[in-house]
């Protein structure tokens, strides 16, 4: 009898798990499509991810990395999903060797799924340099998907089957599927015969980068990550580090580093690319290094590669695609250009270190040689003191009055600076803005006597060469909304070479008969007409036409 | 008993005052933790001393409650032993990890939620137009089209010289009080008594029909559960109109 409890309690559990499993399973599921299967090194390559929207409730954040076979990162972005969509590009590297790359899509919550199965597209690349590309190594068929076909469900149907170029195509689609929960993208392209042949989705068995990364729901934000070591690498544990973004008014934020010297922020409303500050703060004078990590994820074996050797039509077109681009990168500079622009709404109008007691605008007075006349003649409770060429701050307290015994958070354009020696040489013409916080300021758990904060008017801030410990960082935040661009022709004469490869990609409704069209470019050879997508099932689909443009 | 009592609240106090034992003092994060990252974001305010006459007389309660507070960025933050100050109409959190007092940040408060031990009081911020232009804590006692808030405040008055129970001699008497407010959005704000006629007044083209509704419902405004009838009541039969 107790054994049949303890058979019935055994059962219970492992239907229990694996119930669970399963729910883990459905809800980490997301789907990239690219609106091309090939491109030439420096070229930008477009994506759109399907999520579900259990996913989104808990994070609305998407990475996209692009990595070789041997595991190597080399791009990614993060974007944010809306309505269970996201959609972005990501620059391919001018420098990248011809190959064979995956992109694969990811969501950090991901990180507490220990055996976790992502899909990977792969991605030919041809490196515009290379002449004569006439082998390639080429994924093994081991892991690939295989789409399910639904050309009998979704009639794609074109006026014509033979095109001349930039003649214009009607297409019209028709769904026979049955329509509830479908999602598609209609894509029209040229053809890559290596692509097709070799190409296509995998599924593989990924790892975490950096284990250290915590499983954290990115809601309208983008996770930093990095380690404190010291000079023999070793990870600093329980460091506080800080973190300053120069605005108005400036972002702060501080982190104690963990056992593994990892450190993390989460930038909310971040986008586009930041110049932050990290460093860390210690009394020890002892120096240490900042790294900040990518979030990435590696395949837990690497790719079985096998070499291809290349027919006619194979070779044409790859040639074909680098000249092309070569040609459009020359009429079209910019369309290559990444934005440099950085964004991230202030929460709140008042600064971190709270609203100004006293803000007083050196500008308004007459002209003060250093920062030593500046506190005596315009600054009311700033105690500024010289000892043994040692330079000391205190502030007034508002309450209780009196002066407070340590010196105060001191801000240059919103950057904390421990080494008071760099405000001696500021004369009044140089500074915007001094804020004088007369309060005892809590931020956290930090408490602050009092802060005193220097707003110049030079924002390059080559002061901080001077002090230790800081670091300056590009951080790719969320990705802006950027429009693919030339991917239709309105059919006029152009006075420049027309070397679209891609003509037509957009989400599709799904159900009835729907019309597109779109005119075709310069370039010869085969353009497919594809509707891809996912069934209820979230399985791929994909429906397709060839047309010849002679 | 009671002066084991008094010598108690006096350590608490102490206790308090003496906050600077987990601080930054400078270059050094040693007194702080991986307890003390928070990566959604961090709560802000003015270090706040409390004196033993302030938390006798200053405070809605007498005892710290637990808390939440919601932030304007929607940012949620439980678990926090708070206190509301009536007497500045300003929010104090004991910060446990730094033992220290602080006054949060009014202006990036959007509501916060007392648990006393009689009931659970929701507190919201609203900009109050009337003697001066600020923003204040009310709170919420009924939501509807409209909303019905109270403001907890504690006034000082002069009194006759007085040695209080400690003998010291003080001239001060601190009073609680509570003024009553419907609120709308479009409109601002409504001073209310706990009378009929206080209701009658804000709808003066209404006023037959609301006597007949309240004597019809044997309604006598002289409480808050009678002010909450009134403007349920008032909202069913369509006096107060949504928009």
């Amino acid at each position: 009898m107790k054994r049949k409890k303890i058979t019935y309690l055994l059962l219970f559990m492992w239907l229990t798990f694996v119930a669970h499993a399963q729910t883990n399973d459905r809800l980490y599921n997301l789907f990239l499509f690219t609106n091309t299967d090939y491109c030439v090194s420096g070229d930008t390559v477009w994506f759109k991810v399907i999520l579900q929207n259990e996913v989104e409730m808990e994070s609305n954040v998407v990475h996209v990395q692009l990595d070789s076979p041997g595991n190597n990162l080399i791009a990614d972005v993060t974007k944010m999903s809306s309505d269970g969509k996201a959609s972005g590009y990501i620059a391919v590297p001018d420098s990248l060797s011809t190959g064979v790359y995956f992109l694969t899509a990811f969501i950090n919550a991901q990180r507490n799924n220990l055996n976790l199965d992502v899909n990977g597209k792969t991605l030919f690349v041809y490196n515009r340099f290379d002449e004569n590309v006439t082998q390639f190594m080429v994924p093994g068929l081991k892991e690939k998907i295989i789409s399910e076909n639904l050309n009998d469900q979704i009639i794609i149907k074109t006026d014509k089957t033979t095109y001349s170029k930039g003649d214009k195509v009607a297409v019209n689609v028709e769904f026979k599927l049955p329509t509830n929960g479908t999602q598609a993208i209609i894509n029209a392209s040229h053809i890559d015969p290596l692509a097709e042949e070799k190409g296509g989705i995998f599924q593989f068995r990924v790892k975490q980068s950096e284990s250290f990364i915590p499983c954290f729901n990115e809601k309208d934000g983008v996770l930093l990550s990095g380690k404190i070591v010291d000079e023999n690498e070793v990870p600093q544990n329980g460091i506080l580090v800080f973190l300053s973004i120069p605005a108005n008014p400036p972002y702060f934020d501080y982190y104690v580093t963990g056992k593994d010297g990892d450190f993390h922020f989460f930038l909310k409303d971040a986008k586009g690319k930041a110049g932050i500050f990290l460093q860390t703060v210690s009394d020890l004078g002892k120096e240490f290094s900042i790294r900040v990590d990518k979030n990435y994820f590696e395949r837990e074996e690497k790719v079985q590669l096998e070499n291809k050797i290349l027919n006619q039509k194979q070779i044409s077109f790859i040639e074909t695609a680098i000249n092309g681009s070569f040609i459009n990168k020359l009429f079209n500079p910019g369309f290559y250009l990444q934005p440099q622009t950085f964004e991230m709404p202030v929460s709140f109008e008042v600064p971190f270190y709270g609203s100004a007691v006293n803000r007083v605008i050196p500008n308004e007075f007459y002209d003060l040689p250093d920062f030593q006349e500046i506190s005596r003649e315009l600054l009311f409770g700033v105690q500024y003191r010289v000892k043994d060429n040692e330079v000391t701050f205190r502030l007034l307290n508002e309450s209780p009055p009196g002066f407070f015994n340590n010196e105060p958070l001191r801000l240059i354009n919103g950057i904390p600076v421990f080494k008071n020696s760099l405000f001696t040489k500021l004369k009044s013409t140089d500074i915007d803005f001094i804020d004088v916080v007369s309060r005892e300021r809590i931020y956290g758990d930090l408490i602050f006597k009092g802060v005193l904060a220097v707003s110049l008017n030079d924002k390059s801030n080559g002061w901080l060469a001077e002090q230790t410990n800081i670091s300056q960082f590009s951080y790719d935040c969320l990705q802006t909304d950027r429009q693919l661009p030339l991917i239709k022709s309105n059919g006029e004469k152009l006075d420049q070479p027309d070397l679209r490869q891609v003509f037509l990609w957009e989400n599709i409704k799904n159900g009835g008969a729907q019309n597109f069209e779109f005119n075709l470019s310069d370039l010869k050879g085969e353009v497919e007409i594809s509707v891809e997508g996912l069934t209820p099932n979230n399985k791929f689909f994909k429906a397709s036409k060839k047309i010849a443009v002679e | 008993m009671k002066a084991k009592k008094i010598i108690i609240n006096i350590l608490i106090i102490l206790g308090f005052s003496l906050s600077g034992m987990a601080q930054f003092k400078g270059p050094s994060g040693e007194d702080l933790s991986q307890n003390s990252n928070r990566l959604q974001g961090k709560l802000t305010g003015t270090v706040y001393n409390i004196t033993p006459e302030a938390n006798a007389n200053f405070f809605l309660h007498e005892k710290w409650n637990d808390g939440i507070i919601t932030l304007e960025d929607n940012d949620i933050f439980t678990g926090l032993k708070m206190r509301y100050y009536a007497y500045g109409d300003e929010l104090v959190v004991y910060n446990e990890k730094i033992r220290s007092l602080f006054i949060v940040d009014k202006n990036k408060v959007n509501e916060f939620r007392l648990v006393t031990s009689e009931k659970e009081m929701h507190f919201i911020k609203l900009d109050f137009e009337g003697y001066s232009s600020n923003q204040r804590y009310f709170e919420l006692i009924y939501q509807g089209v409209n909303k019905l808030v109270a403001f907890h405040f504690v006034e000082a008055f002069k009194v006759s010289p007085y040695s209080d129970r400690h003998g010291i001699m003080r001239d001060t008497e601190y009073r609680k009080s509570i003024n009553y407010f419907m609120y709308s959005e479009n409109e601002g704000f409504f001073k209310l008594q706990m009378r009929r006629r206080s209701i009658l007044k804000i709808f003066p083209d209404n006023k037959k029909e609301i006597r007949k509704l309240f004597r019809k419902n044997n309604l006598i405004i002289n409480n808050e559960s009678s002010m909450i009838r009134a403007f349920t009541l008032l909202e069913e039969n369509e006096i107060i109109k949504r928009p």
